[in-house]
């Protein structure tokens, strides 16, 4: 089982609050709170410590994936392992990561990735956009996922012409998190407009499902990632429409 | 006799009066021209320009209408204006061609200011000077270059050089040749570089990294390592990615050669003697 914690109870209260002498395992993400004070949050990039008063609580939160190993994209795109044929108004699902703040009150002590970090162009090398890298499949159901280890869910529904769609991104920017009883996160629900010329990804805010707990805390990181990206353009993205030859029809 | 001179002198009053009239008006209608264009030239800087720049540009203007309309004003007055044009003419023919480099500059400094090739943060080669922008001002643009000394180049010459902007683009090449032994397993080599930069999270996944044969050079088969990476990480990637090639084609047991040269003697019917010496 690849998340875990000193205390199983801990892993369903999103934010996570540590006390001393816990810690937390998600994917490659570890914080541990020692009893004299020492936190110390490593990542498979690095680590960061520091010392926080015993009284003092320490959050862990998810927050968007665009922060490690470099700021520098507010996207996230999601690479479908095959490419998924939608119609209008059908949804889908599908994983796309998260990572973890580390904070004391207003201050973040870390920002860790539970999984591996690429990053991807997607379009060309003049007009194409940069984008946080993941690959997963599309599923026609949350339960055919896999399981979500160091990522959320997220739910796609789309408008407009039939697409067959390798992937899909989004602009993570100003994103908020959802839970459910069990501690699965959920990225919210996702709006993909496609046409002929390619589609355009808008963020609802609102939960991919009904009875989600809104992940509050997150808002006060938002702060933080709108002081650091200031772009809010929604995810645009050219597909390659074939459509069939005459001969064929 | 008195009553000639008196409507005279009325008269004269009345003219002055109509004079003063006018000029004021003539005056009135430039100051409201100045607004107006002042004005309409903050609403069109503004957003474009910082305001070290775009105030004194309007002030120029401004003052400069202001002027024109006193001049203007002074025309009912019987002041012969043509002699000021031209004292005006050739003072502005003295001051320009005085102020030629420096009024080149800030005219260069405002279409740079307007274009913006750079902006401060870049890191850019303008005029053979590699480093990061630290300022842009009317005048002149500043670079700190990569070692740390500030370059001032004027913007004279940053408007007429050839500039690089690194960060302007969505993704940079990093690219790095290696040489490895003739003995060696090509493709285990390619394959070897490939992962590396497959595991690097700078490296891009889409446009992706390739490895090939670039050369078959006197001591090594030199393979060319290419991927993208985000231009703010470009450096970082390099040297992280040149550090870590040693280390994965040692394990991966692939040799780095050193020059070699192989001596070949001929019409030598003798043994040939020959003497190592040792350094100590």
């Amino acid at each position: 089982m690849p998340i875990h914690a000193s205390d199983n109870e801990l892993l369903l209260r999103v934010p996570w609050r540590i006390e001393a002498g816990q810690w937390i395992e998600i994917g490659d993400a570890r914080i541990e709170r020692r009893e004299n004070g020492d936190l110390e949050a490593c990542d498979r990039y690095g680590c960061a410590t520091a010392r926080i008063p015993k009284g003092q609580p320490v959050y862990a939160a998810p927050i968007p994936a665009i922060y490690r190993v470099l700021t520098a994209t507010p996207y996230i795109y999601v690479d479908f392992e095959s490419s998924v044929y939608i119609e209008d108004g059908e949804d889908y699902w599908a994983l796309a990561p998260y990572e973890v703040e580390v904070y004391v009150g207003d201050i973040a002590v870390a920002r860790l990735s539970p999984v591996e970090v690429k990053f991807t162009l997607v379009g060309d090398i003049v007009d194409g956009l940069l984008a946080r890298y993941y690959k997963s499949i599309a599923a026609y159901t949350k339960e055919e996922l896999p399981d979500p280890v160091g990522t959320a869910v997220v739910r796609f529904i789309v408008r407009g012409t039939s697409i067959l769609l390798p992937g899909v991104g989004f602009n993570a920017v100003s994103t908020r998190f959802y839970v459910d009883n069990t501690g699965l996160i959920y990225y919210p629900t996702l709006t993909v407009e496609a046409s002929n010329g390619g589609v355009v990804v808008k963020t609802s805010g609102d939960p991919p499902l009904e009875g989600l707990r809104e992940v509050v805390e997150v808002r006060r990181a938002r702060r933080h990632i709108a002081a650091f990206l200031q772009q809010t353009q929604p995810f645009v993205m050219r597909v390659q429409v074939q459509k069939r030859s005459l001969a064929t029809q | 006799m008195a009553e000639d001179i008196l409507s005279g002198l009325a008269g004269a009053i009345r003219g002055s009066i109509e004079n003063f009239v006018i000029a004021i008006l003539v005056f009135t209608a430039g100051l409201i021209i100045a607004y107006f264009v002042r004005s309409l030239m903050r609403r069109s800087l503004k957003p474009k320009l910082p305001p070290h720049v775009y105030r004194p540009l309007e002030l120029l203007v401004f003052y400069s209408l202001l002027a024109v309309s006193g001049i203007a004003a002074l025309y009912p007055f019987g002041i012969n204006l043509s002699g000021l044009l031209i004292a005006g003419g050739f003072a502005g023919i003295v001051v320009g061609l005085a102020a030629q480099n420096t009024l080149g500059n800030l005219v260069s400094g405002v279409m740079l200011l307007i274009e913006q090739p750079l902006r401060i943060g870049d890191p850019v080669n303008v005029a053979g000077v590699s480093g990061v922008v630290v300022g842009i001002n009317i005048f002149s643009t500043r670079i700190r270059t990569w070692d740390g000394p500030i370059v001032r180049i004027p913007n004279n010459t940053v408007f007429n050089e050839i500039i690089t902007n690194y960060v302007r683009m969505r993704a940079r090449r990093v690219e790095i040749a290696i040489g490895i032994h003739y003995d060696t397993d090509i493709d285990k080599a390619i394959e070897t570089v490939k992962r590396l930069m497959e595991s690097h999270p700078l490296c891009l996944v889409n446009p992706g990294p390739e490895a090939f044969v670039d050369q078959y050079a006197d001591s090594a088969i030199v393979i060319k390592m290419r991927c993208w990476a985000p231009p703010q990480a470009w450096f970082a990637t390099k040297i992280e990615l040149q550090t870590r090639l040693k280390k994965a084609l040692d394990e991966a047991g692939i040799k780095i050669p050193y020059p070699q040269l192989d001596l070949h003697i001929v019409d030598q019917e003798e043994d040939l003697r020959v003497r190592l010496r040792g350094e100590g």
